[in-house]
């Protein structure tokens, strides 16, 4: 028999109920902390209509002051709740600065020249991260409480990750809210809607811009401070997550906070339950998905045709 | 003005003087050529290299080879053949080196010993692992001081015969020519110890995955009696990380070799650490006792602030080539290889022997269970089982079929 359908079948010998949930699970818990950085990356596009090639450098940034502040701040309990706090505001502030010194030279110049200074970010960031903390992995310990495995009928799953999995639903909740709900959300909409108009009616566009931008590179720390227990800061962890972002925000409509959210959900359970059926395909679902919705809906499940 | 031209003068002529040492003979030069930067320079090529200087200086001190001096010439291969190769003409043809030894990355070691033998240049592996290179693409002028391939994948097949015995198998490994050749050579040396063995599901993450979640997840839940994993570097780390979450190691049977490995164990520390995993290990210097390993491990720990490890094949090699010089009495290459072959070193992992038939050195491979002592600061392998060397290497009559097949 070929060997990928011998892989197939023998895969789906060993299925059971409890596996089948653990491995749902497992892939909204991906699908949430990837929605955390996907999110950020959409918001920016939506509002700056800047594609930032360097959202998911400044995600791998928010992963090493995770680990830097988590090893300064070792000898004080709950080290990592502190990184959670500073580690994206550190990553939000020099957002702030690389906004108000670089990108906001560009806005008016063609998509390749903001690609190739979004670029040259991802290659003068990472080599920054590389000059500062070295090119060896660095590891953060699992925070107080979440250290253990909780039982899912009788499986265990680590309930780091369910805390991972309620993460996603807080932050969609209060960006909605933002959105919704407050002056700058209101500036965000009508900037989306009309720049120009945005800015004949007063609003002051190059600070909202300044706020938007930081805000996106907030979602990107938060998202690499809390991937760092999971797995590790290292040196290329960047570009693996730009790629998977373009992925959802393809999926789920560019610059759509919904689309963000259910992108992130469809992308963690694809490549779960591609790993758990057909592992060696489970890349290449995601991809599929991608160009099927690209071919039958190419502003997304939730954007709108422009 | 005239009194300081000639002070300048006369301080030229003495700087000149005292750095021409006139009697000293003409030094003897060895290329090293090792993967010096990025993240596999770090692990491996910066070690290698702190242990050939250690070898070099001790020689030096006492006097040299044949009463010459010996000089060792570093270059970096950046993990590139093109690259490997241009450094290996340079190294031969302008610095006139006698052999050249180093090499973590498998392309790389074969373009360099395609090359070195054209060139009739020793080259001498010390970490690159592909069996290949000295069993079909073996020649007069390449050898190896270190394991290879099928010497892990058979001890770690021993270990987990000898302490499980299972026969459902669940495969993890990167998906490239390494793992998929570990998994196979594992499989054939497993099963002819436990031959009603069988795989039950295989997993093949690309190199330098992120989210290993989903992955443990399934391996949990399919119900094998043991998982044979192929995964090294930095994904040992990133795995055990995301598995100890899970509560992996307390529910499954996990190995493989470079699950023992130094470098990846003494960055985890002792509290997240692939517990109970078989793993393999090529100098356990807490293991042996030899007065080769108790002089050589404190003095490199010192030198070079690190662990010893794999790095001491650099070192090895340094002493087989003086070894072998002084019994051609000659630094003439042919006279040496000569000497090489079969020789008998005397190492920290004891006498071992270069094979004549395909230049290959019989180094042990140490496997057994990871666990945390009072004795060292990170997880290590305790208790293992030590395969026979002629056991764990392909015979000479099984690699001069393969040679006569091709």
């Amino acid at each position: 028999m070929d060997p990928f359908w011998e892989t197939l079948e023998r895969n789906s010998k060993h299925m059971n109920l409890q596996g089948i949930i653990i491995q749902i699970l497992s892939g909204i818990s991906t699908g949430m902390v990837i929605f955390l950085i996907a999110v950020g990356l959409s918001l920016v596009f939506g509002t700056l209509r800047i594609l930032n090639l360097a959202h998911g450098t400044l995600y791998m940034m928010g992963a090493y002051l995770c680990y830097w502040v988590s090893s300064v701040l070792t000898s004080f309990g709950g080290a990592f709740w502190w990184s959670l706090l500073l580690a994206p505001i550190g990553v939000a502030i020099f957002g702030g600065l690389i906004e108000v010194i670089l990108l906001r030279r560009i806005y008016d110049r063609e998509h390749l020249d903001q690609y190739l200074l979004t670029f040259a970010l991802v290659l003068v960031i990472g080599d920054l991260c590389k000059l500062a903390w070295g090119v060896e992995y660095h590891l953060v310990t699992t925070p107080w409480p979440f250290q253990g495995p909780v039982f899912v009928m009788g499986m265990p799953f680590p309930s780091y990750n369910v805390f991972l999995i309620a993460c996603g639903p807080v932050i969609f909740i209060g960006l909605w809210a933002l959105i919704h709900y407050t002056r700058l959300g209101k500036v965000i909409r009508a900037m989306t809607y009309n720049r120009e108009m945005a800015n004949a009616l007063g609003t002051n566009v190059p600070r909202a811009y300044t706020v938007v931008f930081m805000l996106g590179c907030w979602l990107a720390g938060l998202g690499g401070t809390l991937v760092v227990p999971t797995a590790s800061a290292m040196p290329g962890m960047d570009m693996i997550v730009l790629i998977e972002c373009f992925i959802i925000i393809v999926i789920g409509g560019l610059g759509s906070l919904s689309g963000a959210f259910l992108g992130s959900l469809i992308f963690g359970l694809v490549n779960a339950f591609g790993i758990l059926v057909a592992p060696r395909l489970a890349v290449a679902f995601a991809f599929i998905l991608m160009i099927v919705i690209l071919i039958i809906r190419p502003w997304g499940l939730m954007g709108e045709p422009e | 003005m005239r009194r300081t031209i000639i002070i300048t003068l006369i301080a030229t002529l003495v700087s000149f003087l005292t750095s021409l040492p006139i009697y000293a003979a003409e030094p003897i030069k060895f290329g090293f050529l090792h993967s010096l930067s990025g993240g596999t320079g770090q692990v491996y090529g910066i070690p290698d290299l702190e242990a050939v200087k250690i070898a070099v200086d001790e020689i030096n001190k006492a006097g040299g080879i044949l009463g010459r001096p010996l000089e060792v010439i570093p270059r970096d291969d950046k993990l590139n053949p093109e690259n490997a190769v241009r450094e290996a003409k340079d190294l031969i043809l302008n610095q006139k080196v006698q052999w050249i030894q180093g090499t973590v990355s498998s392309a790389v070691a074969l373009a360099v010993s395609a090359y070195c033998k054209e060139a009739k240049v020793p080259f001498i592996i010390t970490t690159a692992q592909s069996a290949a290179i000295t069993e079909e693409k073996g020649h007069r002028y390449v050898f190896r001081i270190s394991t290879n391939t099928e010497s892990y994948t058979r001890s770690v097949a021993t270990g987990a015969a000898k302490d499980w015995g299972g026969k459902k198998i669940f495969i993890i490994g990167p998906d490239y020519e390494y793992g998929h050749k570990s998994k196979a050579d594992f499989m054939e040396a497993y099963t002819k110890l436990v031959p009603e063995a069988k795989v039950i599901g295989e997993l093949w993450p690309k190199v330098g995955n992120q989210d290993w979640t989903p992955y443990i997840s399934k391996i949990m839940s399919a119900g094998a009696d043991f998982v044979y994993c192929s995964l090294w570097g930095g994904d040992v780390i990133s795995f055990t990380k995301a598995a100890w979450a899970f509560g992996y190691f307390d529910r499954v049977k996990h190995c493989g070799q470079d699950w023992g490995n130094m470098e990846a164990l003494s960055k985890m520390g002792k509290d997240i650490y692939p517990k109970g995993s078989i793993g393999g290990s090529h100098y356990p210097y807490w293991l042996i006792n030899n007065p080769i390993s108790n002089a050589y491990w404190p003095k490199f720990n010192k030198a070079s602030g690190m662990y010893a490890g794999l790095s001491v094949t650099g070192y090895t090699t340094v002493y087989a080539l003086k070894q072998a010089i002084e019994k051609a009495k000659a630094v003439d290459i042919e006279k040496f290889i000569n000497a090489l072959e079969g020789m008998e070193l005397n190492t920290v992992v004891g006498k071992i022997q270069i094979r004549a038939c395909d230049h290959q050195t019989l180094w042990p491979f140490w496997v057994g269970p990871v666990t945390v002592t009072a004795d060292l600061p990170w997880p290590h392998i305790t208790n293992p089982v030590l395969l026979e060397p002629a056991k764990g290497y392909k015979s000479c009559s099984e690699i001069e079929a393969i040679r006569t097949k091709k």
